[in-house]
């Protein structure tokens, strides 16, 4: 087994059956799981913030850090790899609730709802959602079979 | 579920949308969508076309969503055919009504492919 | 009968705005503590007879109403006809309404609403004084929900 750990603001993807990808300590950033079970093709980004347009020169450095630069680049990604568009799922997991340092919004509920806009625009769908609440979530994932274990503080869980 | 064909009953054009997007979304993108924008119409079409479930709205005009139910179990032809409700009226009394009338579900509006697979499984 | 409070029906309100506007349209809402200043672009009527008899009246600027349309029919404002446009912001707020009134009677019991229909005018409503106004954000853009309720005779 190949272990691939993703850190913030990056992407892994993967069609090796034997690898799992794997992020840690989620809080308010989101990681999006999408999976085509078909050609068994897995990507995990692990998205910080909801809009590059805050910060334009960290998009282009890290697009992977925010929703509207990261997704499509994952998505085009697993398709050089052979995923379908057609065939891919997609779950989310994270986006704890931690509000801006202005404490004007819950950056986790508006990461959470970014991501999700950008799904449903693009036709993807969010087939299971595990976010919010107060934890930070460690997860992994398995390129073979799609399995999906989100921890945190000795619990495990699978989504 | 095999589902090959998929009726959908809803008075708003944007509901219908929405619910075949999630299907799609969900994993039901090969299936053939039939839409009807109340239970009088998808009355007629269902006397015409056989499909393998029924995705209702509850509060619609000309035929509601209750008495569309009622009114597809009393025919030989759709008896048993699956019936899942969709609606942002939905309660427990209702909830117990519909029970009776052997519906898959009642999924609360806003629809989302989370909610259909919940209910249904992957496509 | 039903017991209306005022809280009660705040925090049901901020609750079924939140989920509904969250998880359909996409957009991020949060209450506003004091009343806002924005440009009315669309404002929306539905009513309900059960559990309580009641009125709610939906108003929000033009970049909300757009945001609303576009997100929820993932593709362009230059694309959608004025029907469609129309359709889907009715179709919202029936599903507010029906998510407020569930809230605020926890599911227990049979909701009656109207159809929802597009206001052209305050004056269709007559007596928009006895309203209560509560002022949202949504992703930067405030926005209202008004509110009239009646214990049920």
């Amino acid at each position: 087994m190949m272990r691939l750990d993703v850190g913030i603001g990056e992407w892994q993807v993967s069609n090796r059956p034997e690898d799992e990808l794997k992020t840690y300590a989620l809080g308010s950033c989101v990681a999006v799981l999408a999976y085509d079970p078909k050609n068994r093709v897995a990507g995990l980004i692990h998205v910080a913030l909801p809009d590059s347009k805050v910060n334009q020169d960290k998009a282009l450095k890290l697009p992977g850090y925010f929703a509207d630069t990261g997704l499509p680049v994952l998505f085009e990604e697993m398709q050089k790899k052979g995923a379908a568009k057609k065939n891919i799922k997609v779950k989310l997991t994270g986006g704890s609730s931690i509000m801006d340092q202005n404490r004007h919004f819950d950056i986790g509920r508006r990461n959470t709802i970014a991501i999700k806009r950008y799904l449903w625009k693009n036709g993807y769908g969010v087939v299971k959602e595990d976010t919010g609440g107060n934890s930070s979530r460690t997860v992994s994932f398995k390129v073979g079979d799609g399995t999906i274990l989100v921890s945190n503080a000795g619990k495990s869980w699978e989504i | 579920m095999d589902l090959q064909k998929i009726m959908i009953v809803d008075d708003s054009a944007t509901s219908r949308m929405i619910i075949k997007r999630c299907f799609q979304m969900a994993g039901y993108q090969d299936s053939t969508f039939l839409e009807a924008e109340d239970g009088l119409k998808a009355m007629s079409e269902l006397n015409k076309t056989k499909v393998d479930i029924v995705v209702t709205d509850l509060n619609m005009p000309k035929m509601d969503g209750a008495t569309f139910i009622k009114k597809l179990r009393l025919m030989d032809k759709t008896k048993e055919l699956p019936v899942l409700v969709i609606s942002s009226m939905g309660s427990d009394a209702m909830e117990k009504e519909l029970t009776n009338s052997k519906v898959l579900g009642i999924i609360r509006k806003p629809m989302t492919p989370e909610k259909v697979v919940e209910v249904l499984g992957e496509g | 009968m039903v017991e209306i409070n005022e809280h009660k029906a705040r925090q049901a309100l901020i609750k079924a705005s939140k989920d509904t506007l969250g998880e359909m349209a996409f957009l991020d809402v949060m209450e506003l503590e004091e009343a806002a200043d924005f440009k009315v672009g669309q404002q929306l009527f539905i009513e309900f007879s059960h559990p309580i008899r009641g009125r709610m009246l939906l108003s929000f600027p033009l970049e909300i109403k757009q945001a609303i349309v576009e997100n929820i029919h993932a593709t362009d404002w230059e694309s959608l006809s004025f029907d469609e446009i129309d359709d889907c912001l009715l179709e919202l707020l029936n599903i507010l309404a029906g998510n407020f009134l569930r809230e605020l009677h926890e599911e227990s019991v049979k909701v009656q609403l109207s159809f929802p229909r597009v206001l052209f005018s305050l004056d269709e409503i007559g007596d928009i004084e006895n309203f209560y106004v509560y002022y949202f954000d949504a992703e930067g853009s405030p926005f209202s929900v008004s509110l009239s309720l009646k214990e049920e005779e």
